[in-house]
């Protein structure tokens, strides 16, 4: 018998099986200052941020912010748990279903809010609101705040800031102006149109535009999306005038619109991977992309040019327009496994309303981490930047209110005017308010949402002919179901209609 | 050490044979104490896809409160028009891939375990084990630098020869069964080939000097002595495929065809199906349905393919 | 004619031209497999702007350590990972090999009478399980193991595909003589696993040990959940992170970032980088395989028992 090669074998096993139980041992004591999901030991509320940054002095920034919480009345320590963007959606869902406690969390209409509703996961804060949040109430544009509302009731906070977006054209500015093309000419497809051909004759190597998924034709026609969920669950026309809901593929303006993307992508406007390339970034920034379709707000040519490293000009084909889906996708709501909802509230007004604690929250401690330079204006302190600050979080259009924030190099004196006026000049969404319940008939839902992924890319590229590719496409998706869900929510909105307006 | 004929008389009789099984039991605890933590105990989750519930309070709560809706949540495989579809493809998919799988694994295992030179043909089993390490997202990557419609190297090549038209892959449907079983069997090949390679070195020289002894030769040799000791290890694993029958590579049929519309004739099966219904809606009762009605499906095959497998031999069979 | 040699493979060799067939063959699956992992290292030396000009090539036309460098800004942080991941990755296997193997020994028994129950309640879990809600809530409200290393190895100890495929080799390959003599000799259960099973096991045992080092070494789905501590993720998990970070900031609606963030973070490569954290990924585990390998040896044969 093998007795040593027995013997140690049974005593590898030995070892390792004390390995494993000493891996139980809870490795969180390990310097980090979160304590995730247990009963609360002092009275303290846990802030769920969606960010990537490394907070290095995350500590030092709860701890002045727990002061300040205590100075203005609200005794608690503010405790931060930052979830990396990419396990966000994955990570809050399971820690909502296994009821574990948190007090205030970032949600999103991207990130399921109103399934997260519908599942009773966020408390209802609609009184708690009125009695306790007087900051808020005056700091808030109370339209923002009615415009979150489902159903009457208010489950969460709405970040405000620009909330008016337009569909249009971003340009590069240098080629723009190498072929004496001026932004007011480009009023119409039409003169888009002539602008591509000339920089398809003289710019090979550019392509006039390119394609990005759930953009092309789908935003160069304007309409309201009456609740989201999806085109293919029926949009109107914008106003409110004609209040007939008809899925996207079948609104007439459209067709228009996909017939011109069409006659572009033959033409060699478009990047003739359409189908498949989603390289935007990497092309645009080596100097391969001309325009870009898409949505704008009130920087983003400035933004997407920082991003790019090229100068973007923007124009937008329609009066920006102010839908609940934009509303919706910044909110801080309040669980349902909260340990006191009303000092979550009071948190949240002291971050909505209160200056000195929204600029604490998003951009440190005054000397530490940035700078006054006089007025409202700030900068990074000496030495620090984005990468190595130890504190830059950089979601000051997650945590609240960003018309209270600093103002930063780059962002004009007047920036919060700014933004009031562009959003005061949009137009508001006739649906504004109304949210689209899908469950009764969620069966449908998952049908179309197959449907229209096989089909929607080919026609909002251009690369199907419309004529043929639309028709096929609505076939399917009626097959699938399409017409009970328009249906469903038309007369959702006719009850929303009648009871709001 | 007994060597007291009483005692031997003792060590066969049913008091031993009893302490043999407690022995065995004893041997099984950790894994059972694994199973149950890791599997068993969460089985109540299966609940969930009968249920319609509100989980603001935690799942328990839900699950206790939830109403029942019976097969109300199952009802989204069979409303959509591809039903029958991504049924089709994801069964003929694995019907294909069990095949394919089993001929070239072992196939590989023969050829690397009889090379001639055994530097060699470790130096290749190591290549050729390396694409498993790759995420499907790379593969996806590597698939489109050959199939990029300008790019590709396919293309490119294609194009040396006059008249031949640049293929617009990621449209043209017939391609992918094998163009995705290709990519299948160069992913796996060389780790699935690793199990039987290991079978192979187990078989007993003796039995081949014994054939070699009666005149047979190699080809012979292979068929009557290799497969038959490799037969049973290949009759667990495809009933476990089997088993398997309705669940799908996801990456193989998400990624590579790079999420292309035109191309979901051929290439939606029930995982992918499952994933672009609910991504969106996060619908968890849904979610537990898919669950539950891939396992199910693949449990009845399972246990009609063992209980077939018993009638031929016993021995062969899973449980 | 040739005589066909007599291999230490057991029984006779191929002949020379089959041997020369068999070569080739394997020589092209070989290139086969070789050439997209030498795109993949070629891309992740490519500086992003030459990838968005000339799309991939096996030649770039420049090279650039960027996605590197960008990969190992905080080498403490991938260092730590590689431990956590060494660590996970080598306990949970030894563990593992360890439990499935005293598991598979009874079922590989003819005369265990409980044989077909105890095989069926390990294929029953392999089929049917609860979700990952109802997983999540029994490891952190009832065993407490969230942020411990506990939560990244127990989950994949005990596979049912690695035991049944262990039961099946240790069924063919066990000579029953062997085993009854040592019971006669009064040899109880363990010591008679220990001291044969194991031994005579070495190919299963070496292939399986690969088989679940690679299954450990290749999770990042156990980080995301499991653990919220950022010192112990393991290192797939923290390639996951960084390649969706990126898609983040490539992808995120531009109303999103502020500016200076935007501007710090424009010259973020990211094809390269994907391609780089492929190489980082795998390089470890390539060694892996012949390590393993050398156990692939002839387990001992029936004369060698009997003495």
């Amino acid at each position: 018998m093998k007795h040593g090669l027995g013997m140690r074998a049974f005593g590898t096993a030995l070892a390792a099986a004390a390995v494993l139980f000493a891996a139980a041992v809870p490795l969180s004591a390990k310097g980090s200052s979160e304590k995730p999901g247990t009963a609360s030991q002092s009275a303290d509320v846990l802030w769920v941020w969606r960010t990537d940054a490394a907070l290095k002095d995350k500590a030092m920034v709860e701890e002045r912010a727990s002061e300040y919480l205590k100075s203005q009345g609200v005794a608690v320590r503010l405790s931060i748990l930052p979830i990396s963007t990419a396990d966000y959606q994955q990570k809050t869902q399971l820690m909502i279903a296994s009821g574990e406690r948190m007090d205030i969390l970032f949600t999103a209409s991207w990130l399921g809010f109103t399934g997260q509703v519908a599942k009773g996961a966020f408390k209802d804060i609609t009184e708690l609101f009125e009695k306790v949040a007087v900051r808020s109430r005056k700091s808030i544009n109370p339209a923002l705040v009615e415009g979150v509302k489902i159903d009457g009731r208010l489950y969460a906070f709405p970040v405000q800031q620009e909330v008016a977006l337009a569909d249009g054209f971003f340009f590069r500015r240098d080629l723009m102006k190498k072929y004496g093309v001026e932004t007011g000419s480009m009023a119409t497809l039409a003169d888009v149109e002539k602008a591509f051909a000339l920089i398809k004759q003289r710019e090979p190597s550019v392509v006039p535009t390119y394609f990005n998924k759930d953009e092309g034709a789908a935003k160069l026609v304007r309409y309201e999306q009456v609740g989201g969920m999806g085109t293919f669950t029926g949009v109107m026309p914008v106003g409110g005038s004609d209040r007939k809901l008809v899925s996207l593929l079948e609104y007439p303006p459209f067709l228009e619109a996909a017939r011109t993307m069409h006659r572009w992508f033959q033409a060699g406007y478009v990047n003739s991977d359409a189908l498949t390339s989603d390289d935007f970034k990497a092309q645009m920034s080596a100097g391969k992309v001309f325009s870009k379709i898409g949505t704008m707000g009130l920087y983003s040519d400035v933004q997407l040019g920082a991003s790019y490293g090229f100068e973007v000009v923007k124009v937008p084909l329609f009066t920006p327009l102010i839908q609940s889906q934009t509303i919706m996708s910044k909110l801080q709501a309040v669980p349902t496994s909260t340990a006191s909802a009303e000092t979550a509230v009071r948190v949240l007004d002291l971050a909505n309303g209160d200056a000195a604690f929204n600029n604490l929250l998003n951009f440190g401690i005054e000397k530490v981490h940035y700078v006054r330079t006089g007025g409202n204006r700030v900068d990074w302190a000496p030495g620090l930047n984005a990468k190595n600050s130890g504190y830059a979080p950089n979601i000051p259009w997650q945590v609240a209110n960003v018309f209270l924030n600093y103002l930063w190099p780059g962002e004009p004196d007047d920036r919060n005017a700014r933004y009031e006026e562009w959003n005061a000049k949009a137009d508001s969404a006739y649906s504004l308010g109304f949210v689209f319940d899908p469950e009764p008939v969620k069966t449908e839902m998952s049908a179309c949402q197959n449907a229209w992924a096989q089909v929607n890319r080919p026609i909002l590229s251009g690369a199907f002919d419309p004529d043929t590719a639309i028709p096929a496409a609505v076939k399917l998706l009626r097959a699938a179901g399409m017409d009970r869900i328009v249906a469903e929510k038309q007369r959702q909105f006719d009850a929303w209609t009648a009871k709001n307006k | 050490m007994f060597h007291d004929p009483s005692a031997r008389q003792l060590k066969r009789s049913g008091k031993s044979g009893l302490s043999r099984d407690r022995q065995y039991l004893l041997m099984m605890l950790p894994v059972l104490i694994v199973l149950i933590l890791n599997d068993y105990l969460p089985m109540f989750g299966i609940v969930v896809a009968f249920q319609d519930i509100r989980y603001g309070n935690g799942l328990i709560q839900g699950i206790l409160h939830g109403k029942w809706v019976g097969l109300k949540n199952f009802e989204f495989f069979t409303a959509t028009p591809d039903a029958f579809l991504i049924t089709r493809n994801t069964v003929l998919y694995n019907g294909a891939f069990i095949v394919l799988d089993l001929v070239f694994s072992v196939g590989l295992a023969y050829l690397i375990h009889e090379l001639g030179n055994r530097r060699l043909s470790n130096m290749f089993h190591t290549i050729i084990l390396m694409p498993h390490f790759l995420s499907f997202v790379v593969v996806s990557y590597i698939v489109y630098a050959f199939l990029h419609v300008e790019l590709g190297f396919v293309n490119r090549l294609l194009q040396s020869f006059p008249g031949a038209d640049p293929v617009r892959w990621y449209q043209e449907p017939a391609y992918w069964p094998f163009i995705l079983s290709l990519v299948h069997v160069w992913k796996y090949v060389g780790y699935n080939s690793i199990v039987y390679l290991a079978a192979l070195k187990s078989i007993d020289p003796q039995l081949y000097e014994a054939a070699t002894i009666d005149g047979a030769g190699k080809w012979k040799q292979a068929r009557h002595v290799t497969l038959p000791l490799l037969v049973p290890l290949m009759i667990v694993l495809t009933l476990l495929e089997v088993g398997k029958i309705f669940y799908s590579d996801f990456g193989l049929f998400y990624q590579v065809p790079l999420d292309s519309g035109p191309l979901f004739p051929v290439t939606n099966v029930l995982d992918t199906y499952v994933y672009r219904s609910l991504v969106n809606m996060g619908d968890i009762s849904m979610a537990a349905a898919a669950g539950v009605y891939q396992a199910f499906v693949g449990f009845v095959l399972v246990l009609g393919a063992n209980w077939l497998v018993r009638r031929y031999d016993k021995s062969y069979s899973l449980f | 004619m040739t005589k066909a040699i007599r291999s230490s493979r057991g029984g006779n060799a191929l002949s020379p031209a089959v041997n020369a067939a068999a070569t080739v063959l394997l020589a092209l699956g070989s290139l086969l497999c070789l050439f997209p992992l030498a795109l993949v290292l070629a891309v992740s030396f490519t500086p992003e702007r030459v990838i968005a000009l000339n799309g991939y090539s096996i030649l770039p036309a420049a090279l650039s350590l960027e996605a590197y460098a960008f990969l190992f800004a905080e080498p403490l942080r991938i260092v730590r990972a590689y431990g956590i991941t060494i660590f996970t990755t080598v306990t949970g296997t030894a563990v593992g090999l360890l439990f499935i193997s005293l598991y598979a020994y009874p079922l590989s028994r003819r005369d265990f009478r409980y044989r077909r129950f105890f095989t069926f309640l390990v294929f029953f879990t392999m089929l049917f399980n609860g979700g990952l809600v109802p997983r999540y809530l029994v490891y952190t409200q009832l065993l407490h193991v969230k942020n411990t290393l506990l939560a990244l190895i127990l989950p994949l100890l005990v596979n049912g595909y690695f035991l049944l495929i262990m039961r099946s080799f240790l069924s063919t390959t066990l000579p029953e003589e062997a085993l009854e003599s040592a019971r006669i000799d009064g040899a109880g259960e363990f010591r008679i696993f220990f001291s044969i099973v194991l031994p005579l096991a070495k190919p299963a045992l070496a292939s399986i040990g690969l088989f679940y080092t690679l299954r450990y070494w290749n999770d990042w789905f156990l980080s995301l959940i499991y653990i919220t501590n950022d010192r112990i993720v393991n290192l797939q998990y923290l390639m996951y992170r960084v390649q969706l970070h990126i898609e983040e900031l490539q992808n995120a609606s531009m109303q999103n970032m502020s500016l200076q963030a935007i501007r710090e973070m424009a010259d973020i490569p990211s094809e390269n980088v994907r391609m780089a954290m492929a190489i980082v990924g795998i390089g470890p585990v390539i060694l892996a395989y012949p390590f393993f390998r050398r156990y692939f040896v002839q387990g001992l044969t029936l004369g060698s028992i009997k003495g």
